[in-house]
């Protein structure tokens, strides 16, 4: 079965928490959310409470201001 | 130091009617407890599950009510007398249940965890459902966390995407009710929207005002228009009125003329007399004139007179009522005249100021009518004439004005359309847009999210079928069965699906074709396997009398796996009522190095359970030969049962040419003359020492030995005998001794294996390799 699960971190978790992990870096990776999000949703997947809402507001786009202000921070 | 329960000491707690202590050798990763049906295996098993995993044990499963808890305790005794206690490494947690029903756990931390399997489990893993598969193994591939993120993902790209319809349709229904606005208008211009625009920054202010002012003016001749209809209706009443007080007037004074003075005065003599006459019932004179009278006829006569005098006086009260109407209606009237000169007031001085062109057409002269155009509180004649007449001319403006409302209003209802479609168009367009977007991020987000699970569940599903398959291949090997496979059902979340290979088929359901003992195997490595995959911060792994339908060869191949896992477990017990089993250990026929062997027996209600260690054969006959009290026939009969199980591996191992029976087994004598002299001659036991050169030891001494004392196993141990009582207690303890020496020479210390194992090629070894056998074949 073809996968490209890492299983190294598989291993050392409960399946809840690797997959959690997973999920993180890929959304991460997707650049769907914006970086300032990323640790609530991590807390998010860890207590499996990430709500409807939360979502809508993961994906809004950051003004063009605030991400100038962010990349010269 | 692996964690391993050391003791569970139970009081009250299911089948321990009275307080039990079991101990564990800890030294051993492996523990048999042995016991027969009702022996309280399960009240055991049941008390780990109670204390590490918080539930009811194999009561979980019993058909019994809700209120299972009320079971746990012993019968004849009450929940709250209930104790269970668990020494894990030295860690003890305890558990009791309140009267109430509730349970009180005190569980340590640092215990391992504790996977308990029972059959019903097998069964369910094997033959349930999909979706009960994965209610029996959700715990190890449990992902709730990750699937309720992944539902309200959904939920909120659900959410957007209706938004996204909602905003699509009511801006499709903008555009087109637009595009039907222009038709109707007859397509001006070129393009609908251009058009609309246009219309849409017209100003209403001249029309809003010319509607209000129309609006008005209607309300001002409508309501004259009633007030002169409520004249007209009241000026018939007070005609009719008038003449019904004439015609009374006439009748009256026809009647006054045929009546007579004081006829109010007579009328009332005559009620007097009357009155006097009918009261006085022998009356035969008048009493006024003195003539003898008829009284009869005199009252008929009486109230005739009576009748003629009251008519004048009956019309006279009809016309006076007449009159007063007439009067009060005439008062009425003359009131709504005024009403009708208030109204027409009003209605002229609106209409002198009004912009209306309607009006302003008629080119009213209200210099001549400047009258008209000042209240007047009180009727007046001429006024009230002239406001009618001028009303009559005004009306003919009316139905201009009412045309010209309907139209403006039409106007007004139009670009207000118009204003209002526009609006939502073009502001469900940005929602629109601003949904597609956010629906397109949230559904590659969802794909994101869906498919990492799957994958993830996918591969670890494939690993735990490799672990699976390889478990199962050592259960089973070159049977045709295996290459098991586990997954998610496809749309099912939460189902799980098992398929296998039967010989030359692949991806078969397991339940349909192969044997029960199969299944059960397969259920048991499925478990293993899964508990080994997360076996993280440590577990011990508990059967529940799993194992009912399994034979010999599967038997000794699952006794080899389970000595596999001993040491990848903190421990492992394993409760069976299956003596072989039992039996293989004792007779170190198998991998039993690692285990140790536990026996409950003789369980009844009134002492509870009772327990008590196993010793293997080996052991138990070395204790019988140095007792103080020693038992000659108990010596010589276990001495034969080893010699017996010992031979028998030799024969077996050498596939040896033995009587041919219809019922086996053999005797000693037999397996001794299975062993060939060419065969006993070449057998030598050697064993391998780290570092120095193998220490080597030909069994053919011991051989001839046993084969000339074997008749006291008879003799002294299975008959009554007479050269059995001449033997002394010396020989009998020489035999049992030269027993003990040849099981010490072939079984290997360390794994407790006799040499069994061909893989060499050249020799058989024990399991941990320590010590050999050879040769390999009876050498010809």
């Amino acid at each position: 079965m073809e996968s490209n699960i890492n299983l190294e971190v598989k291993m050392k978790d409960k399946p809840d928490e690797a997959l959690g992990k997973l999920l993180v870096e890929k959304i991460d990776k997707s650049n769907f959310v914006d970086k300032r999000f990323l640790e609530k949703m991590k807390k998010g997947f860890l207590q499996g409470n990430i709500s409807a809402e939360d979502w809508e507001l993961f994906i809004e786009e950051v003004p063009a201001k605030e991400k100038k202000n962010a990349q010269t921070n | 130091m692996p964690k391993r329960i050391k003791y569970i000491k139970l009081d009250s707690f299911k089948g321990a009617t009275q307080p039990f202590l079991f101990e564990f050798d800890t030294e051993k990763p492996i523990t048999l407890i042995f016991g027969e049906n009702g022996s309280g295996k399960s009240t055991l098993v049941d008390a780990v599950d109670f204390i590490f995993n918080e539930n009811l044990g194999s009561l979980e499963d019993k058909k019994i009510g809700h209120s299972k808890h009320k079971y746990l305790h012993s019968i004849l005794s009450s929940p709250d007398k209930l104790k269970v206690e668990i020494n894990v490494a030295g860690l003890i947690s305890t558990g009791k249940i309140t009267k109430s029903g509730e349970k009180v756990i005190d569980k340590k931390d640092g215990v391992p965890s504790f996977e308990i399997l029972r059959r019903s489990q097998i069964l369910n893993v094997i033959n349930a459902e999909p979706k009960d598969k994965f209610n029996e193994i959700k715990k190890f591939i449990d992902v709730t966390k990750c699937q309720k993120n992944e539902d309200s993902l959904r939920k909120a790209r659900d959410s957007v995407k209706s938004n996204y319809n909602d905003a699509a349709n009511s801006y499709t229904q903008s555009d087109d009710q637009l595009k039907k606005l222009w038709e109707q208008e007859g397509k001006p211009g070129k393009y609908y929207l251009t058009w609309a625009e246009s219309k849409a920054k017209l100003s209403t202010i001249e029309l809003d005002k010319y509607v209000k002012d129309a609006e008005k003016i209607i309300r001002y001749f409508e309501r004259l228009e009633q007030s002169t209809n409520d004249v007209e209706n009241k000026s018939e009443e007070v005609i009719k009125l008038k003449s019904s007080v004439e015609e009374k007037t006439k009748q009256y004074e026809e009647a006054k003329k045929s009546s007579v003075d004081n006829a109010e005065e007579l009328i009332k003599t005559l009620q007097s007399a009357k009155s006097y006459i009918e009261k006085t019932k022998s009356i035969k004179e008048c009493p006024v004139c003195k003539k003898s009278i008829l009284p009869k006829e005199l009252i008929s006569d009486i109230d005739k007179r009576l009748a003629d005098f009251k008519k004048p006086i009956e019309l006279k009260k009809s016309l006076d009522d007449a009159e007063a109407k007439y009067k009060r209606e005439l008062a009425v009237l003359e009131s709504k005249k005024i009403s009708v000169q208030g109204d027409a007031f009003s209605l002229f001085n609106y209409c002198k100021d009004a912009s209306l062109d309607e009006i302003r057409s008629m080119r009213i002269d209200w210099g001549k009518n400047k009258d008209l155009l000042t209240k007047s509180e009180s009727y007046d004649e001429k006024y009230f004439t002239s406001s009618i007449k001028l009303y009559k001319e005004l009306s003919n403006a009316k139905k201009e004005i009412e045309k010209g409302l309907d139209s403006s209003r039409e106007t007004l209802r139009q670009i207000t359309a118009i204003k209002t479609n526009l609006d939502t168009r073009n502001e469900k367009k940005i929602l629109a847009s601003e949904c597609e977007k956010k629906l397109k991020k949230l559904t590659e987000l969802h794909y994101i999210v869906e498919k990492t699970r799957k994958d993830f569940l996918d591969s670890v599903l494939a690993e735990i079928s490799n672990t699976i398959d390889e478990y199962y291949q050592k259960m089973h090997p070159d049977e045709g069965i295996g290459k098991i496979k586990c997954f998610m059902k496809s749309g099912g979340i939460s189902s799980l699906d098992i398929l296998a290979k039967f010989h030359s088929v692949d991806d078969i359901p397991p339940a349909a074709y192969y044997s029960e003992s199969h299944l059960d195997t397969l259920g048991v490595c499925v478990f293993i396997a899964l508990a080994k995959h997360y076996n993280i911060y440590g577990t011990v792994l508990v059967f529940d009398d799993i194992l009912t339908s399994v034979d010999v060869e599967h038997l000794e191949r699952f006794m080899e796996l389970l000595s596999d896992l001993g040491d990848e477990f903190e421990q492992i017990i394993l409760t069976t009522h299956y003596r072989p089993l039992r039996e293989r250990y004792r007779y170190a026929r198998g991998a039993v190095g690692n285990v140790s062997i536990k026996e409950l027996r003789n369980w009844n209600i009134d002492k509870g359970m009772y327990g008590e260690n196993t010793e293997n054969y080996l052991t138990d006959l070395k204790k019988y030969l140095i007792d103080k009290g020693f038992d000659r026939q108990i010596a010589a009969s276990k001495g034969g049962v080893l010699l017996e199980s010992l031979l028998d591996h030799l024969t077996f191992t050498y596939q040896c040419k033995l009587p041919r029976r219809s019922h086996p087994p053999y005797t000693i004598a037999d397996l001794f003359v299975g062993l060939t002299k060419k065969l006993t001659s070449a057998i030598k036991i050697e064993e391998v020492v780290p570092g120095s050169t193998n220490k080597g030891l030909w069994l053919k001494p011991i051989l001839d030995k046993l084969d000339s004392k074997s008749w006291i196993r008879n003799v002294v141990g299975a008959h009554y005998n007479q050269l059995g009582m001449e033997l002394t207690d010396k020989e009998i303890k020489e035999f049992g001794e030269t027993v003990v020496n040849f099981a010490e020479t072939m079984i290997c210390e360390k794994c407790f294996e006799i040499p069994g194992r061909d893989k060499s090629g050249s020799y058989f070894e024990c399991k941990c390799k320590t010590k050999r056998l050879y040769p390999l074949k009876e050498p010809k």
